[in-house]
């Protein structure tokens, strides 16, 4: 881009406060990464606290109505084994032919008559179908019971339960990832190994990072300035009167340029030439002292309240924030800021001014208040997560075929599963294929129908699933690690796998069925099946 | 002595227009000068201060509110943030042309303004000096507004406009570090990196080619000029009362500054900087044995270090005493026998005494041994054993007499020539490059070779000698050791035109003559213009000026009193902005 003095050049320039209206565009950040010959991946952690959507608004109508629906792919996964091993089949169909129009739903028309996949994943998410997964059976663990984050991430440690004090700490995927030469090359060229926007990342000790507090334009220092978040207060000072001063003086060469003394003595075309090279030069010399990686390009600085509390500006102005964290990450991605996003949305887009926990989440199974419970579900499908995917397919990194989805991994995670403190079936979407380590498109039901091995058999159609530590297990793969990277005692899978029971109903751990026999936990670190190409 | 008829008016500063310029009747040939030719260099955009002339700003900004060593603090303190910028350098020519601003030239700049606002805004009593009253009263809007003021037009070097104050002011409200960042800003303000010369006309007329500056950037001008740094007050005063845009006002202040030893000093290093390009002695060959075998002659032992920084002292001494105390022309410039050792070893190479640094006991070399600039041993040291004669040949041909010559078309010896191992450094020479029918013969044998063979009077460390040693190849078993010894042959025909036609026996006669050239003084005054303007001023471009200069010097006589001419030229206070 030619440099224009009186333009976006000077988007940090005060001039008496103003900041030009000009949102982020990701698609004139000219290429950053360097040609390697391993194409970049990107994971993003999505984390809702909860779960207990039910299953009429989540899961795809055409499961929900028919639990074995015939139009869906059976698939051994295990034959029969003896009565412990009984054999494991399971489902699969296309998730574009589960697109169901549902007018009559208590939601009312919130699609306005499209086709959808469910009252949560509405029709927003129908661009991306062929870039998604949906997920039923894949279980939090074996004895997770909600009130932990580690959920979403990897720690299964992390919870509030005293029966997790034997497992093993361990790290998120995201500080897996970050931890690691092999994902992160050389970590003096980006500005953050992981934007931590949530409660799930955590250390290898099991430590809990600390989210990053602030709003979307702190996040673009983060992310366009290098500012390490365990800088200290000086430090941080420091580099803020720097930009400060840089900016000062890069809108006193304007006011040069402008008109000396006014409008009045005006500079010949050489000498303003002369001190736009100039000034030039000192915003070549702004954007290294913000460490603006790999020559980014204008990327400008967000506007708005960007805030992400609807208290205090209310739900359009939280959605438009998102939006713009879904421009900013798309950014960072493309720019080699960071590759890794971990984000808790909590109770994001809730209504309700009481006690949510109490009042709706525990309730959630009463449909007036499973509509008050899904509403917000939709609404961070719709504004935060569809946002995310919606921005990162619509760009890419120069030098890799598909988009920066083909090349990620959008992990949405609930904390529990369609029912409240329940581990089985944990709400789970993926988005993107890894660069095409993944099959997507898919619903894909884990469970195992003769498995009756969970708390109150076959209510509400529970079947233990797959554990989720072998999703975890796949999605490190994905990122081209090998499974001695993160196996421990001899263990398959991704997580602490040390414990196979469950802790509520181990009363019921009956009829001889063991919900992940050896067969499903030794099998932990081999490919997810439907879904590993 | 040479005697110019003088052209009119040189007491009284023009309007700019050149018709008022008649060229002498009996100007010199080699000058291309009529009625209603321009005057001015090209278009040239706004230059950007040199780094002598940013320390120096600098030293004098703080001079305003600080004693001496408080002063030599600050600049000891910023020493290496100067010293990170940039030298300026220009390969055959001036550095001071050198306007590359380069990212290093912007880091630089902002972080020595830095430095200097974090000194004084981190010392109470620095900043009660500077900052007055508004050190105890920070937060009072009128303090602010007084400290930008004041402060900010000696940085910008004129008054800042009502705008230029609530910007600033805008910076120190912004920001808890309000002083020192206001200070940053206003030091690394371009007002403050580039000589600002917009002129009052091309305001109003934006079709006007060319701008008369304007009071603040004339006295700007005439203190970069002699100073080397920002107005002082008694300038400030000038343009304020606009007494600078008289001629009586202008030649008071060239007077009043022409007696200050700080215009002196500046002046004379500077200029002799520029002129000489004195940082470019040479290295030694210390692997050569025949330059080993030359440096046990010497009784005195230094360090090669120490004698180029000798060297280029005795070159600025002699400039000193030439212009400011003996007040001499060109010729004296060109001719003088005095020397200025100030240590041993170099006054052992003048086979002088050491000379005690008072000018009014300079030393003589031996008498008919050292004649002017030419002969300074900076100008003739070598590194070598080889005395070079082709440099040295060029260098007078270029940097004395204003010639250029095309690069060498073929630098390797021709394949006939015949060189022995007696072969004395003239023979060398004439033996490769004078081989008819080559095509190194032109330049050298017509040109070069006859300047340079007459400086074989003094060998590569700039020792009189009447005889030559010549020593085996470094090839040989015995290198190192004088082969045979040959008298110096210093004799050469010159034959460079009309003004350039003479035959020469030996250096301090071909610099005798050259110092009565009238192309050897138009090149000077050439070179003198150029240092004015900061802009390449050449014979047959910009002869206006030159032969105005010229005549200038013809007829004082002085090189001193010729710089207290220039600001008198119509061209000083102009500039040609397209």
């Amino acid at each position: 881009m030619k440099y224009d003095p009186m333009s976006r050049r000077f988007f940090l320039q005060g001039l008496g406060g103003s900041m030009l209206m000009l949102p982020v565009l990701p698609s004139l950040i000219p290429m950053a990464h360097a040609q390697t010959a391993t194409p970049e991946k990107f994971l993003i952690l999505i984390g809702s606290d909860h779960g207990g959507t039910g299953i009429d608004d989540w899961f795809p109508a055409p499961v929900v109505n028919n639990l074995n629906a015939s139009s869906l792919t059976q698939y051994t996964l295990f034959p029969t084994g003896g009565p412990n091993n009984l054999d494991h089949i399971i489902r699969h169909g296309r998730l574009n032919q589960m697109l169901t129009a549902n007018p009559g739903h208590a939601g009312g028309n919130v699609d306005n008559g499209q086709a959808r996949l469910s009252y949560v994943l509405g029709s927003f998410f129908n661009p991306f179908l062929s870039k998604m997964n949906v997920f039923r059976g894949i279980d939090g663990g074996m004895f997770y019971s909600g009130h932990s984050n580690g959920i979403f991430s990897g720690n299964l440690k992390a919870a509030v339960n005293a029966n997790v004090d034997e497992l093993e700490p361990w790290p998120s995927l995201d500080r897996f990832l970050a931890g690691s030469s092999k994902f992160y090359p050389d970590k003096t060229k980006i500005s953050t190994d992981v934007l931590n926007l949530g409660s799930m990342s955590y250390l290898a000790n099991g430590d809990l990072v600390p989210r990053t507090q602030g709003r979307i334009s702190d996040y673009y220092n983060i992310l366009f300035n290098k500012y390490e978040q365990n800088s200290t207060p000086a430090e941080i000072a420091q580099r803020e009167k720097k930009e400060f001063l840089l900016d000062r003086v890069l809108g006193d060469y304007n006011r040069f340029l402008r008109g000396a003394h006014g409008p009045a003595r005006t500079l010949s075309s050489v000498d303003k030439q002369r001190v736009e090279e100039h000034a030039e030069k000192l915003h070549e010399l702004q954007k290294r002292s913000q460490n603006v990686i790999n020559t980014c390009g204008d990327v400008t600085g967000p506007n708005g309240p960007n805030s992400f509390s609807h208290s205090q500006v209310g739900f359009e102005q939280v959605a438009i924030s998102y939006n713009l964290l879904a421009d900013l990450i798309t950014s960072a991605f493309k720019c080699g800021s960071t590759k890794a996003l971990s984000l808790t949305l909590g109770s994001t887009g809730e209504t309700y001014s009481g006690n949510y926990h109490q009042d709706i989440a525990h309730r959630c199974t009463e449909p007036a208040i499973q509509l008050v419970h899904n509403t917000m579900f939709r609404w961070q499908a719709e504004n935060v997560v569809s946002k995310l995917v919606e921005k990162l397919d619509a760009d890419s990194i120069d030098g890799q075929s598909g988009s920066i989805l083909d090349n990620a991994l959008v992990q949405w995670t609930h904390e529990c599963g369609t029912e409240t403190h329940q581990q089985d079936s944990i709400g789970c979407i993926n988005f993107g294929s890894l660069g095409g380590h993944f099959n997507t498109g898919n619903y894909v039901d884990y469970r195992n129908m003769k498995n009756m091995g969970l708390i109150t058999g076959s209510l509400n159609g529970r079947r233990p699933g797959l554990p989720i530590q072998q999703l975890w297990a796949n999605i490190i793969q994905g990122f081209n690690f090998n499974r001695s990277d993160f196996e421990r005692h001899g263990r398959s899978g991704y997580g602490d796998t040390s414990r196979n029971d469950f802790p509520r109903g181990n009363a019921n751990l009956n009829r001889g069925h063991q919900p992940y026999p050896s067969r499903v936990r030794g099998s932990l670190s081999g490919p997810l099946p439907i879904i590993k190409a | 002595m040479l005697t110019i008829s003088c052209s009119p008016s040189h007491n009284a500063i023009d309007d700019g227009s050149s018709s008022s310029y008649e060229p002498p009747e009996n100007q010199p040939s080699f000058f291309s000068c009529s009625s209603g030719d321009s005057r001015l260099p090209g278009v040239t955009p706004l230059k950007k201060l040199n780094k002598y002339e940013i320390e120096n700003s600098i030293e004098d900004l703080f001079g305003f509110y600080l004693n001496a060593a408080e002063v030599s603090s600050i600049k000891t303190q910023i020493q290496p943030f100067l010293d990170a910028i940039p030298d300026e350098e220009v390969e055959k020519n001036m550095d001071i042309f050198d306007q590359s601003v380069t990212d290093v030239h912007i880091n630089a700049q902002i972080l020595l303004a830095e430095k200097v606002a974090e000194i004084i805004t981190g010392s109470n009593n620095l900043k009660s000096k500077v900052m007055g009253s508004c050190s105890s009263n920070l937060n009072n809007q009128g303090c602010k507004t007084n400290f930008i003021t004041n402060f900010g037009k000696l940085v910008y070097r004129r008054p800042l406009s009502p705008e230029d104050i609530n910007w600033y002011l805008g910076v120190l409200n912004d920001h808890t570090d309000g002083y020192e960042n206001a200070l940053t800003a206003l030091l690394s303000s371009p007002y403050f990196i580039y000589h600002y010369e917009v002129g009052e006309e091309y305001a109003q007329n934006s079709n006007s080619n060319t701008v008369s500056l304007d009071p603040y950037e004339r006295i700007s001008k005439l203190s970069y000029f002699y100073l080397q740094s920002m107005p002082d007050e008694a300038l400030f005063t000038a343009a304020q009362d606009k007494s600078i845009m008289t001629s009586e006002g202008v030649q008071g202040q060239v007077n009043r500054l022409m007696a200050m030893p700080k215009v002196r000093t500046r002046l004379t290093y500077f200029l002799s900087k520029q002129l000489f390009k004195l940082k470019k002695t040479p290295e030694y060959e210390t692997s050569l044995a025949s330059l080993n075998s030359m440096l046990a002659e010497l009784t005195v032992t230094e360090t090669l270090e120490n004698r180029r920084q000798h060297m280029i002292q005795e070159v600025i001494d002699y400039m000193d005493h030439m212009i400011w105390v003996q007040k001499g022309g060109f010729k004296d410039l060109m001719t003088s026998d005095l020397v200025f050792p100030r240590t041993a070893d170099l006054a052992e190479i003048y086979d002088s005494p050491v000379w005690n640094g008072n000018n009014n006991s300079p030393v003589r070399a031996p008498a008919g041994k050292r004649s002017g600039l030419l002969t300074r041993a900076h100008f003739l040291f070598t590194g070598t054993q080889s005395t070079r004669p082709i440099m040295r040949g060029v260098h007078i041909y270029n940097d004395y007499l204003c010639g250029s010559l095309p690069p060498p078309a073929d630098n390797s010896s021709p394949a006939n020539s015949v060189i022995e191992d007696h072969f004395s450094e003239k023979q060398i020479v004439k033996g490769i490059t004078e081989i008819p029918g080559t095509s190194c013969v032109g330049c050298h044998k017509g040109i070069i070779n006859p300047l340079g063979f007459p400086m074989e009077i003094y060998d590569s460390f700039g020792r009189w000698r009447v005889t030559e040693n010549i020593y085996y190849s470094e090839a040989h078993a015995n290198k190192g050791n004088v082969l045979t010894t040959k008298p110096v042959e210093s004799e050469a025909s010159l034959s460079l035109g009309s003004e350039l036609t003479f035959d020469v026996t030996d250096g301090v006669d071909l610099v005798n003559k050259i110092s009565t050239n009238r192309k050897a003084l138009a090149c000077f005054n050439s070179k003198l213009w150029s240092f004015t303007m900061k802009s390449p001023s050449k014979i047959g471009e910009n002869d206006c000026a030159i032969s105005s200069l010229y005549d200038v010097m013809g007829s004082k006589n002085s090189i001193f009193e010729a710089l207290k001419e220039i600001p008198l030229q119509p061209e000083f206070f102009k500039r040609t902005v397209k």
